[in-house]
């Protein structure tokens, strides 16, 4: 039994894919794998490359997890010197005091909604990974629908209404905070202490913002990226790992039974199709030869009906066997 | 006189600026001997902070595509964080201090009421925030005047 392992890099895409292309088996009898270069020079000239991993991925959700929590930390140690900033300012008349209460109530409500918006988002995370995995297969009653897909469609909408309230609400922090600050300014005659205020200010906006990136990089990585690990030990084994939306793909093809079949890239939809129903076909002219009683599975084709010119087939692909059927450009191959 | 840095800067200029303030922030800490483990602390969280703004620096200028201009806020406050504390450092160093290269006031060093390590944990932060931002405009880099993918035939 000879092995084959390769690592085949087929294309890079647009946006970045690593595959990691792995067959082993018996690779006596027919082509074991299947390597698509698909969209070939034109993919290089706007591809780039990266040396990030599936562990590197990894350790970036970890480093947005670490970053976001300090932050919100940071976020909060600031909140809490504006706050007793605040509390010393004294207004100076009635008006300004009846405006800087409403102001502070703003604020604190507004912080509190900031909060439950936070909580919620958090919570939502937790229950998106225990919710199935849309299936895909049509159900032959319209009135059926793929519970997967149908609730993961309203837990995002859920998450977008989450995350477009809470960017309000800070918008509403931040007139508020600048508001107190001006109110604030005013009735403080110690100019270094102005200058603090509005440093604290800018850091508060600052960490707001370096949130919000943390935020984006997060939902980038849920949303934006597949993580595949396809693993085959049968025989004739169809693996696909790809993309018909230009998602970023992280992907293993691993098959090490028989004659695996495996595909990886980007795509259009309907290229994936025509693959996939090539490949399916294939397995099953396989799969008939394999049924069929040794003595006749093992007429080989000989070596004197081989030309010069193909000398290199046999050594490529093995010996091969005659086929009872002609192939035909819509099936491949035509019955006998 | 060289224009003021401010938000408008842009992404470069800014980067730059945060990198200029911490070489110098690094350099004024350097200049003392006898550094505590917080103030060492500090020292290697600049280093790592100087690695990040260089690789924003190369990511901004090698790849197509990418936007940092969110980054533009959290830049400016970094430099401007790291040239008020140099600028602490130095006034509370006394010039005997200062000849001596013998500064012991780090404890009681305050920039916007935080210590040296609540100094350094902000710098992490912007840190952190960089290198996110950096991974994240490398993963999800997309080229929109790109064609659809050409159907392909066997």
């Amino acid at each position: 039994m000879r092995h084959c392992a390769s690592k085949l890099p087929l294309f890079l895409p647009p946006t970045l894919s690593i595959f990691d292309t792995y067959t082993s088996g018996a690779c006596t009898e027919r082509p074991t794998e299947i390597c698509l270069l698909i969209r070939p020079l034109d993919f290089f000239t706007c591809s780039r490359t990266t040396t990030i991993t599936a562990e590197k991925l990894d350790e970036h959700r970890g480093m947005i997890d670490v970053a976001t929590v300090n932050l919100e930390e940071r976020l909060a140690i600031i909140d809490a010197k504006l706050e007793s900033i605040f509390q010393q300012s004294v207004p100076d008349s009635d008006e300004d005091a009846a405006e800087l209460r409403q102001i502070k109530e703003d604020r604190l409500s507004t912080q509190k909604c900031l909060q439950i918006c936070v909580q919620l988002s958090h919570h939502i995370d937790q229950i998106q990974t225990q919710v199935p995995s849309p299936t895909g297969r049509p159900r032959r009653d319209a009135r059926l629908v793929d519970p997967g897909a149908v609730t993961n469609q309203s837990v995002r909408e859920c998450k977008e209404k989450l995350t477009a309230t809470a960017a309000t609400l800070e918008k509403n922090m931040q007139h508020l905070i600048d508001r107190l600050v001006q109110k604030s300014k005013t009735a403080m005659s110690d100019e270094e202490q102005a200058a603090e205020l509005a440093t604290l200010q800018a850091d508060w906006e600052s960490a707001r913002e370096c949130i919000n990136i943390c935020s984006r990089a997060d939902m980038n990585l849920n949303e934006n990226v597949s993580v595949i690990d396809n693993f085959a030990t049968g025989d004739d084994a169809i693996q696909f790992l790809v993309s018909t939306n230009n998602k970023t793909i992280h992907a293993k093809n691993r098959g090490y039974g028989m004659r695996p079949r495996q595909l990886g890239g980007h795509l259009s939809d309907e290229s994936l199709q025509q693959v996939s129903r090539d490949m399916t076909l294939s397995v099953d002219v396989y799969a008939t030869y394999d049924r069929r009683p040794p003595r006749e599975r093992s007429a080989r084709i000989p070596d004197d009906t081989v030309g010069s010119c193909d000398t290199d087939f046999r050594e490529r692909y093995g010996p091969g066997f005659p086929l009872k059927s002609e192939p035909t450009l819509e099936t491949g191959f035509r019955k006998a | 006189m060289a224009e003021p840095i401010g938000i408008a800067s842009g992404v470069v200029a800014l980067t730059a600026f945060a990198f200029k303030s911490s070489i110098a922030l690094y350099q004024t800490i350097n200049s003392f001997r006898h550094h505590s483990d917080t103030v060492r602390d500090l020292r290697n969280e600049l280093e790592a902070l100087q690695g990040a703004l260089h690789s924003l620096t190369e990511t901004a200028d090698g790849t197509v595509g990418t936007d940092f201009s969110a980054l533009s806020l959290p830049l400016l406050r970094c430099g401007n964080a790291c040239r008020d504390f140099e600028q602490k450092i130095l006034s509370s160093a006394s010039r005997s201090d200062a000849v001596l290269a013998n500064f012991r006031g780090w404890a009681k060093l305050r920039y916007l009421g935080d210590d040296v390590d609540n100094f350094r944990r902000m710098l992490s932060g912007y840190k952190s925030t960089i290198l996110i931002a950096i991974t994240d405009a490398t993963l999800c880099v997309q080229t929109p005047s790109l064609p659809p993918p050409h159907p392909f035939h066997l």
